[in-house]
């Protein structure tokens, strides 16, 4: 057991760590905050509109998706961290972000990486994406559209109620 | 009116709030992990999970590479597969995997943030990630 060489590994590691984390944290949340001011930031997220209706995702949903295939889960989380603090999503929408982005985020660099060590760059990258999607569509639109059918069936009846009442 | 420079203190402002959040669950948990690996617990495992990987079309020996990436991250594993000879299929494998699942305490952590529900990803991701191992070494 060789003490002195573990701490040596934790600190060095450690720091290491924190300084990379810190050289992409602060000039990338500084970036989208700049981006924001500009209005850059909506025009982007609009591109992505159509395809997050797919998984029955809002267009505030399109930052972190973005943010975590660039950067990474650990980096896109300062984006995704902001949303949920400011409540933009519900439960179920959380979900399908968190099923996607767990199977598929940081896919440019991940890739690269196993292709420069002699990895097939279109199996890694495709089999991810390809299951991403499907798993987010699956549980977006069959395991969630019941509550959600369930809950707007709910307020239609509560609505007619109301008229029939207010009759 | 665009204003700059209070964007820009807003970022930086944000960026440190975010910074620190991520210190708090990065750091407990890697010092954690590097004990694991200096006690030897990670090579214990490795020794028990070896013939699984037969399912996978690997040889035993990439149990390190799989557990490495799943437990520290996808730049450990990859130091982990230059040390071994591995072929183009084993590393196609290899990296679809890690690729589905990798960090899983790190990233579970960080996405436990997100208020999402960790425990069922982290099983979903470990899932995919041995099916589709079992099946590129069937059709590969």
């Amino acid at each position: 057991m060789d003490w002195s060489a573990m701490f040596r590994d934790m600190l060095v590691g450690n720091l290491d760590m924190l300084t990379d984390i810190a050289k992409i944290i602060f000039p990338l949340l500084i970036g989208i905050e700049l981006a924001d001011e500009l209005g850059i930031l909506d025009k982007v997220s609009q591109l992505f509109t159509p395809v997050l209706k797919y998984f029955n995702l809002p267009s505030e949903a399109g930052l972190p998706l973005i943010v975590s295939q660039i950067f990474g889960i650990t980096y896109g989380a300062g984006v995704i961290i902001r949303i949920v603090d400011e409540d933009k999503l519900s439960t179920e929408e959380l979900m399908s972000l968190g099923i996607f982005l767990a199977i598929c985020h940081a896919v440019i660099e991940d890739t690269l990486l196993f292709i420069a060590i002699g990895g097939r760059g279109v199996i890694m990258l495709g089999t991810r994406i390809l299951l991403a999607i499907s798993l987010t569509y699956i549980y977006s639109n069959y395991l969630v559209s019941d509550n959600i059918k369930a809950n707007s069936g709910l307020s239609q009846t509560a609505v007619k109620e109301g008229v029939r009442s207010y009759d | 009116m665009i204003d700059l420079s209070n964007a820009l203190k807003r970022g930086f402002k944000k960026a440190f709030i975010t910074y620190l959040d991520l210190i708090k669950v990065i750091v407990p948990v890697y010092v954690l992990v590097t004990f694991f690996r200096h006690f030897g617990i990670i090579d214990y495992l490795a020794g028990i999970f070896s013939p699984m990987m037969q399912l996978f079309g690997l040889s035993g020996e990439a149990v390190v590479v799989l557990l490495t990436g799943y437990f520290l991250n996808l730049y450990a594993a990859i130091g982990a597969i230059s040390g071994l000879q591995l072929g183009i299929r084993e590393i196609t494998i290899l990296g679809t995997m890690l690729g589905l699942a990798h960090s899983l305490i790190i990233e579970g952590a960080v996405m436990k943030k997100m208020r999402v529900n960790v425990l069922t990803l982290i099983i979903l991701r470990i899932v995919a990630s041995l099916a589709v191992g079992i099946i590129l070494n069937l059709i590969l």
